[in-house]
C-alpha cells in the first residue's frame, strides 16, 4: 500500500475510535444517572423517579465532562516547549556551531518546507542515550520537538530525517491535539471511581449512627460500590481506545513521515535501528510514564500501550525488510553517525560520549615540544616581542568597569582575528574545547604530563594522545591570546550536558592538585575555568555582602604575590606593592616574602574576596592594577593577568588598552601588541 | 416583462458575483504559486552563496581537478545569471525554462565535484568542508521539497485555470501560465559516458542524497 491509503485507513479507524470513545462515555453517563435515580428514588420518599432524574441526569454530565475539559485545559496551558523542558530538554540554538545540532536544525527547517508548517521549537534530551524523539504542543505555532542525544549520536541524516519528518506529522495531523482531548475523557471517567471511594471511605471513618440511619448507610455503600465499579470499568476500556487510538496516529504519522520525505526507507532503518537497541531504548526521565504517548518508539519497555509493534510498523514501511534488527555500533567507525559532519571517526576515543573525533587544526600534533617559553612564566616574564628584542613595550591603561567601549571592542576583535579561524573552529567545537582546557592545563613537568593526561583522559572519555596534542592548540598561542582563546572555548563547554562539565571539573581540579610547576597565570586560569564550571550549576544562594576592609589581609596577600611576579627585584617589588596599596587607600608595609604566599593560601584569599560587594571588588581590582602597572613596563601578559585576578574575583573586566605612548612607540607597530 | 426584467437583473447580479469569485480564486491561485517559488528562489540563492566557500576550501586540496572546479564555477555563474531573469516571476515561460536548466546543470557539476571530493581524505577530514557539505546537503534537500510544494501548487493553479467556466476568464484577465519546475540535470547535456571496465571512479551521487 502507498502511504495515502496508509493515511486514510489510519484516519478513519480514528474516527470510529474516537465515536466510540463518545458512545462509552455517552453510556457510562447513563450508567451512572440511572444509578443515581434508582439510589434516589429508594432511598428517599421526596423524589419521585422524574424529579430524581432531573436531579441525577445534570449533575453525572457536568461531573464527567467537567472534570475532562478540565484536566485537557491543563495540558493545554503548558505549550510544547513546556513540556519538552519538563522532560529535562535543552533548546536547540539554530545557529549553533555544534556539527550535530546544526544537522538537526537543517533537518527541521527541510521538513518544515516539506510539510508547510512553521519551525518549531527543537530540543535535545542529553541525558538521554536511547534512540527516541517526541512532539508536543497544542497548535503548530507553540509546538516543540525533542530527539534525545541517542538519537543524534546512532542515527545518519537519512534515518534522523525520517524521524523528525514523523514528529512533524504528529503536529500536522493534530495528535497532540486528539491525544490531549483523549487524556480528559479517560480522566473524567477515571474520576468517577475517586468519588465511588471517597464515599466508602467516609462512610468507613464515620462514627457509629443509630440503626434509624442504616438505610440510609447501606444507599452509600450501594452509590460507592457502583460508581467504584462502573469508574473502573469504564476507565479500562477507555484506556484500550486510548491506546488504539495512539497505535493508529503512530502509522499515520508513519505514513506522513514518507509523504514529506518520499523515502521509506529512513524512518524504516531508523525503527530498525531502534529494534536492535532492544531494552536499552528505554527513556529515562522521571516524566516519561505520563508522556509516553507522545515519543517516536514506545519510551516504556512494555510496549503494551501507545506504540504499535516496531515489526508491524517496519513491515508497513518496508515490505521488504528481512525481519533482522540491526544493533547500532556506537561510533564504530563505517558507521557514519549522524555528527558525521566535522568528525572522523576512529583511532583517538574511548568511551561512547564523543561521536567521533574533531579534527585538530594543522600544526598540533601529539609529541610536539611544548613552547615551554609561552608557559613556564613567572618573575622573569620577558616582555613581548614587539618589532625586535629590544622594542619597547607598550603599557596599559588601568581595567574599565564601565563595560567595554567601543575601543574595547575594538581591541577585542584585534586579540580576535589574532587567533587562527582553524583553532578558533576547533576551539568552538565541544570536544575540541574540552580536550584544549584540558591539555592547555597539564603540567609541562616530563614526567608528571602523561600521568595527568591519562588519568584526565579517563575523565573526559579522549586519548592522552589526542588531549596533548589538542592542549598545544592553547598554549602554541601568544600569552594574549590565552584567555580570549579560553573564552571561547568556555562557550562551547557551557553547551555540554551536566555530566560532562562535571568531569571537566573534576579532571582541571586533579591537574590543579597534583601539580608542582608553579605559574600565576596560569593558575589563576585554572581558577576561573572552575568557576565558571561551577557557575553552571549556581544557585544563587551566594551573597555578595563583605566589604574590602574585612578582607584586608586577603587583599594584601595578592597584591604581594603580584607584586613579586611583575618585579625582578625586591625594592621593584616593595615599590609596587606600596602602589597596590595606597590604590587601596593603605600605608605603606613591608612586602611579605614570597615563601609565605601559598597557591593555598592565595586560592582561599580569592575565594573569599569575590564574595565582596561590586565597589569593594572594584577597588581591589583597581589596586591590584597599580601592583601590575606600577614598573611603567607592562607586558601585555601581564595585563591579561590583571583581567585573570579580576575574572578570579567574579568581576570580568574588557581588555585592558594599550596606552600609546608617543616618545617611545615606532611608528610601524604603534599600539597593538602583535599582528 | 417586469418579471423578465427581475430575472434579468438577478442573473445579472448572478454572473457578477460568479466572475468576482472566479477572479479572486485565480489571483488566489497565482499568489500561491508566486509564493512557493520565492521559497525556492531563496534557497537557490543560498546554494549559490555557498558555492564561492566551496570552491576556495576544494582548491587548495584539489590541484589537479581544474575542469571539475571550474565546470561548478562556470554553472553557478550561468545559473546566477538565469535567477536574475525570472526575478521572482515564475510566469516567464523562457526564463523559467533556462533557470531550470542552468540550475539541472549546476547540480550536476556540483555531484560530480562532491563525488571527486570522497577521493580526498584530507579534504574529507576539513572542518571547514564537512559543514559546507552539510550546508549544501541541506539547501539541496530544502530546494528538493520546496520544489514539490512549488509544483503542486503550479498544479493546482493550471488545473482550475484550465476548467471550463474560468478558461473563458483567464484569457480575458492575462492570467499566464506558470511552468513546472525540473532541475534534474537534463541526459543530453551530460557527458558521454565512457565504458570501461578497469574504471573504479564513483558513481556521482544523485542530487538531494549528497551525504551518503
Amino acid at each position: 500500500m502507498d502511504f495515502q491509503s496508509h493515511q486514510e485507513e489510519a484516519k478513519q479507524s480514528t474516527t470510529k475510535l474516537i465515536a466510540l470513545l463518545v458512545l462509552g462515555v455517552l453510556s457510562i453517563i447513563a450508567v451512572v444517572t440511572a444509578l443515581l435515580v434508582a439510589l434516589l428514588y429508594y432511598g428517599s420518599d421526596e423524589f419521585q423517579p422524574v424529579t430524581a432524574l432531573a436531579v441525577a441526569a445534570p449533575v453525572t454530565t457536568i461531573a464527567v465532562v467537567g472534570t475532562s475539559l478540565v484536566k485537557s485545559s491543563q495540558i493545554k496551558s503548558g505549550g510544547g516547549s513546556y513540556v519538552a523542558a519538563s522532560m529535562g530538554g535543552r533548546q536547540v540554538d539554530f545557529n549553533t556551531l555544534d556539527p550535530a545540532e546544526k544537522q538537526l536544525a537543517n533537518i527541521v527547517e527541510e521538513i518544515a518546507i516539506a510539510s508547510g508548517m512553521p519551525v518549531p521549537a527543537v530540543f535535545v534530551l542529553d541525558d538521554e542515550p536511547g534512540i527516541n524523539a517526541f512532539a508536543a504542543g497544542w497548535s503548530a505555532d507553540s509546538a516543540a520537538i525533542g530527539v534525545t542525544r541517542g538519537a543524534l549520536l546512532q542515527l545518519n541524516r537519512r534515518e534522523l530525517q525520517g524521524v523528525i519528518a514523523h514528529e512533524f506529522s504528529h503536529i500536522g495531523n493534530g495528535d497532540t491535539r486528539v491525544k490531549t482531548r483523549i487524556i480528559g475523557w479517560v480522566f473524567g471517567i477515571a474520576a468517577i471511581t475517586v468519588v465511588g471511594r471517597i464515599l466508602l471511605q467516609q462512610l468507613w471513618w464515620a462514627p457509629r449512627r443509630r440503626s434509624k440511619e442504616d438505610r440510609t448507610a447501606l444507599l452509600i455503600v450501594a452509590a460507592g460500590v457502583g460508581l467504584l465499579v462502573i469508574g473502573a470499568v469504564g476507565t479500562l476500556f477507555a484506556r484500550m481506545i486510548q491506546a488504539a487510538v495512539s497505535r493508529q496516529r503512530e502509522y499515520l504519522a508513519d505514513a506522513s513521515a514518507v509523504q514529506y520525505t518520499r523515502d521509506p526507507s529512513g524512518i524504516g532503518d531508523a525503527l530498525i535501528k531502534i529494534g536492535g537497541m532492544g531494552r536499552d531504548n528505554k527513556v529515562r526521565a522521571a516524566h516519561a510514564t505520563e508522556a509516553n504517548h507522545l515519543f517516536f518508539a514506545s519510551a516504556l519497555g512494555a510496549s503494551f500501550a501507545t506504540h504499535p509493534s516496531l515489526k508491524d510498523r517496519i513491515a508497513r514501511l518496508l515490505p521488504d525488510w528481512d525481519g533482522q534488527f540491526k544493533r547500532p555500533a556506537p561510533a564504530a567507525p563505517g558507521e557514519t553517525p549522524s555528527a558525521g559532519a566535522g568528525t572522523s571517526s576512529g583511532a583517538g576515543q574511548r568511551g561512547g560520549w564523543w561521536p567521533g573525533q574533531v579534527v585538530l587544526p594543522t600544526g598540533a600534533q601529539a609529541g610536539s615540544p611544548i613552547d615551554t617559553s609561552s608557559l613556564v612564566g613567572g618573575g622573569s616574564a620577558e616582555p613581548l616581542a614587539q618589532g625586535g628584542p629590544t622594542a619597547p613595550s607598550p603599557t596599559f591603561e588601568p581595567p574599565s568597569f564601565g563595560g567595554p567601549t567601543d575601543a574595547h571592542v575594538e581591541r577585542t576583535r584585534t586579540l580576535l582575528t589574532q587567533i587562527p579561524q582553524q583553532t578558533q573552529d576547533f576551539l568552538r567545537t565541544k570536544q575540541g574545547a574540552v580536550a584544549a582546557v584540558v591539555g592547555a592545563f597539564a603540567s609541562n613537568d616530563p614526567q608528571l604530563r602523561p600521568q595527568q593526561l591519562e588519568v584526565a583522559g579517563r575523565a573526559v572519555s579522549m586519548e592522552p594522545d589526542y588531549l596533548d596534542a589538542a592542549g598545544t592548540v592553547i598554549t602554541d598561542l601568544d600569552r594574549t591570546l590565552q584567555l580570549p582563546a579560553i573564552d571561547i572555548a568556555l562557550h562551547a563547554i557551557r553547551q555540554t550536558p551536566y555530566e560532562y562539565k562535571v568531569a571537566l571539573g573534576q579532571a582541571i581540579h586533579d591537574l590543579e592538585s597534583s601539580q608542582s610547576d608553579h605559574d600565576l597565570f596560569r593558575w589563576v586560569l585554572r581558577r576561573v575555568m572552575l568557576r565558571h564550571l561551577e557557575d553552571q550549576h549556581d544557585d544563587g544562594s551566594v551573597s555578595y555582602d563583605t566589604s574590602l576592609g574585612e578582607l584586608k589581609v586577603e587583599a594584601v596577600a595578592v597584591y604581594a604575590i603580584l607584586a613579586q611576579f611583575n618585579s625582578s627585584g625586591t625594592s621593584q617589588a616593595q615599590d609596587a606593592f606600596d602602589a597596590a596599596l595606597s590604590a587601596i587607600g593603605l600605608p605603606p608595609e613591608p612586602v611579605p616574602p614570597i615563601e609565605q604566599l601559598t597557591f593555598d593560601r592565595i586560592d582561599r584569599a580569592l575565594d573569599r574576596l569575590s564574595r565582596m560587594d561590586r565597589a569593594s571588588r572594584e577597588t581591589f581590582v583597581s589596586g591590584a592594577a597599580a601592583a601590575v602597572l606600577h614598573d611603567r613596563k607592562t607586558t601585555a601578559e601581564e595585563a591579561e593577568l590583571i583581567r585573570v585576578v579580576a575574572d578570579a574575583v567574579r568581576l570580568p573586566v574588557p581588555p585592558l588598552l594599550p596606552v600609546v605612548v608617543p616618545d617611545r612607540a615606532d611608528p610601524a607597530a604603534a599600539p597593538t601588541v602583535k599582528s | 416583462m417586469i418579471i423578465f426584467i427581475v430575472v434579468l437583473v438577478v442573473l445579472v447580479v448572478l454572473v457578477g458575483f460568479f466572475l468576482v469569485a472566479t477572479y479572486n480564486r485565480l489571483v488566489k491561485f497565482r499568489e500561491r504559486v508566486r509564493n512557493a517559488f520565492a521559497q525556492i528562489d531563496v534557497q537557490l540563492e543560498r546554494r549559490h552563496d555557498l558555492i564561492p566557500n566551496l570552491v576556495e576550501t576544494v582548491k587548495g586540496y584539489m590541484s589537479h581537478e581544474r575542469e571539475t572546479l571550474e565546470a561548478v564555477v562556470d554553472a553557478r555563474a550561468a545559473a546566477t545569471q538565469a535567477r536574475i531573469e525570472v526575478s521572482g516571476d515564475p510566469e516567464n515561460l523562457e526564463a523559467m525554462a533556462r533557470l531550470a536548466s542552468s540550475e539541472g546543470a549546476l547540480g550536476g557539476a556540483l555531484g560530480r565535484l562532491l563525488a571527486v571530493a570522497e577521493a580526498y581524505p584530507d579534504l574529507k577530514a576539513n572542518q571547514n568542508m564537512a559543514q559546507l557539505t552539510e550546508e549544501l546537503t541541506t539547501t539541496e534537500n530544502k530546494i528538493a521539497f520546496a520544489r514539490q510544494n512549488y509544483n503542486d501548487q503550479v498544479n493546482g493553479y493550471q488545473t482550475y485555470k484550465t476548467t471550463f467556466p474560468p478558461v473563458l476568464l483567464a484569457n480575458t484577465f492575462g492570467f499566464k501560465d506558470s511552468a513546472y519546475l525540473d532541475l534534474d540535470e537534463k541526459p543530453e547535456k551530460r557527458d558521454n559516458i565512457q565504458v570501461s571496465f578497469d574504471d573504479t571512479s564513483p558513481q556521482p551521487p544523485r542530487p538531494g542524497d549528497l551525504s551518503d
